[in-house]
């Protein structure tokens, strides 16, 4: 599902899709402007519902609906926050803008207290071999597909491929219990 | 089986590297591009980051208990991949493989002859010596704890084992240990025939252990030896069930432990050789000048 679904869920006036779209793009607003531009959360998330207002509002007047749906939401956010900011008499400039350098560790935001708890639990659920191998991935930050296939004697793509398989089983353990 | 495609797999690894801070400026404002356009990234890319999240927690905290894990070869693997993080790992690393080899041909005899205490002890000050060689674990990593079954295909309302068994972990991992202790009790009085209850004492021990009760958590160990259904689950009972034991300084115990978990020839066998033979020579059923230089100095 991605953002054609939320244009056409407006479209067909199905609300109930619409509004879990909103959401969800919402998220992912707050996210990128909390990472990109340290935006404060309450900001984040009237900048994120502005820039999907505006979008809605193309696709329910039948005007041009924007190329890349998901770079205009991504820049009118953006626009949405520095506007905010110059409302409150700071001096948004180019040189300011440069200034608001993303964060250096995105995942301290992207992480969620409740996500951690669950995907605790669903390590545990894991085949072993599985868990050993997120483990050493894990364990060791940044390190290279290669080091991982030369320790669990598996070819680079094959990592890859043991790895989005893990990765799909725990995001689909924590959507059951979330 | 595998019903993803290679744009999946591209998806993966940017998330990968842009969690790494491996992304130019460009790739990180196109990335987010597809982020926003697309909930199911977000979501990977929130539970990629939370996985992170808790181990870089767990080597900041000192739950990985850093200060009984040496430097192992895992480490070598990412020397170019920025600065490793230290995290204990329950299960024990290859640390001593250039000198197993060598003394593997000896073992069985070693451990055969060593029923009796020798007539010259180790002298108090060499004694003193191998008690701080003794690895201690100071806790266990929760991941160590026991599990019901794989993701896939599991139906907890039909099963209240395994639903029971689940809140437990839950209550664990979210660091409510007397919570998990009690449904873990609640699990072995509820079902004491249950095959699975082993699994149960097994968890309520590693939780009394990270509580700092040896002495009862190696009696859970004991109790999940005893209802253990497969020779893992009996090693690794045995082997934390040492582990306690030496920490409540229960020596002679705790050597005893150790052999019995040297005895399966799994996982744990390397690290249990090693603690038994510092063992022997600390409670005089081997010289001190006996013990294997490697065992001291790995």
């Amino acid at each position: 599902m991605d953002i054609s679904a939320f244009i056409d869920a407006i479209r067909s006036k199905n609300d109930k899709m619409t509004d879990e779209l909103y959401s969800l793009i919402q998220n992912a607003l707050i996210d990128y402007l909390k990472i990109c531009y340290r935006t404060p959360f309450q900001d984040a998330q009237d900048a994120a519902q502005d820039a999907l207002l505006a979008l809605i509002e193309i696709v329910r007047s039948d005007r041009q609906i924007p190329e890349k749906p998901e770079y205009y939401l991504k820049i009118s956010a953006r626009n949405a926050y520095l506007k905010m900011l110059r409302k409150n008499g700071k001096n948004v400039g180019d040189e300011f803008i440069e200034q608001l350098q993303p964060v250096s560790s995105p995942e301290e935001i992207l992480a969620k207290s409740e996500m951690m708890h669950l995907l605790r639990l669903c390590i545990t659920k894991l085949e072993e071999a599985s868990r050993k191998i997120i483990e050493f991935w894990l364990e060791n930050p940044g390190v290279k597909a290669e080091a991982i296939g030369q320790e669990f004697n598996l070819s680079v793509s094959n990592v890859w491929v043991r790895k989005h398989r893990i990765n799909k089983q725990l995001e689909a353990c924590i959507r059951k219990r979330m | 089986m595998d019903n993803f495609t290679e744009k999946e797999l591209d998806i993966r690894k940017k998330i990968d590297a842009y969690l790494n801070g491996e992304m130019t400026a460009k790739e990180q404002d196109d990335f987010w591009d597809v982020v926003i356009g697309n909930p199911e990234v977000h979501h990977s890319l929130k539970v990629e980051a939370s996985l992170r999240m808790i181990y870089k927690n767990n080597s900041t905290n000192g739950n990985g208990d850093k200060a009984t894990k040496k430097e192992n070869e895992v480490i070598e693997h990412e020397s170019h991949a920025g600065e490793p993080e230290e995290i204990y790992n329950v299960t024990p690393m290859s640390h001593y493989k250039n000198w197993i080899i060598a003394i593997a041909a000896v073992i069985v005899l070693v451990i055969g002859i060593n029923l009796f205490k020798i007539n010259s002890p180790t002298s108090p000050a060499n004694r003193v010596h191998l008690l701080s060689e003794l690895n201690m674990i100071s806790s266990i990593d929760l991941f160590a704890m026991e599990s019901m079954d794989t993701v896939r295909g599991d139906s907890r309302e039909e099963d209240p084992f395994a639903f029971l068994f689940d809140r437990s972990l839950i209550f664990a991992f979210s660091e409510e240990p007397n919570e998990a202790l009690k449904m873990y009790q609640d699990l072995i009085d509820r079902f004491p025939d249950d095959p699975r209850v082993g699994k149960a004492f097994m968890n309520a021990g590693i939780v009394l252990y990270n509580m700092e009760e040896y002495e009862k958590a190696a009696e859970f160990f004991g109790e999940a030896i005893a209802k253990a259904i497969d020779d893992r689950s009996k090693e690794k009972a045995w082997w934390f069930k040492a582990n306690a034991e030496l920490v409540d300084g229960n020596y002679e115990m705790a050597r005893y432990s150790f052999h019995m978990t040297f005895g399966f020839d799994g996982v744990y066998r390397r690290e249990a050789f090693r603690q038994l033979r510092i063992l022997d020579a600390y409670l005089g059923y081997i010289d001190f000048q006996d013990i294997e230089p490697e065992v001291i100095d790995p």
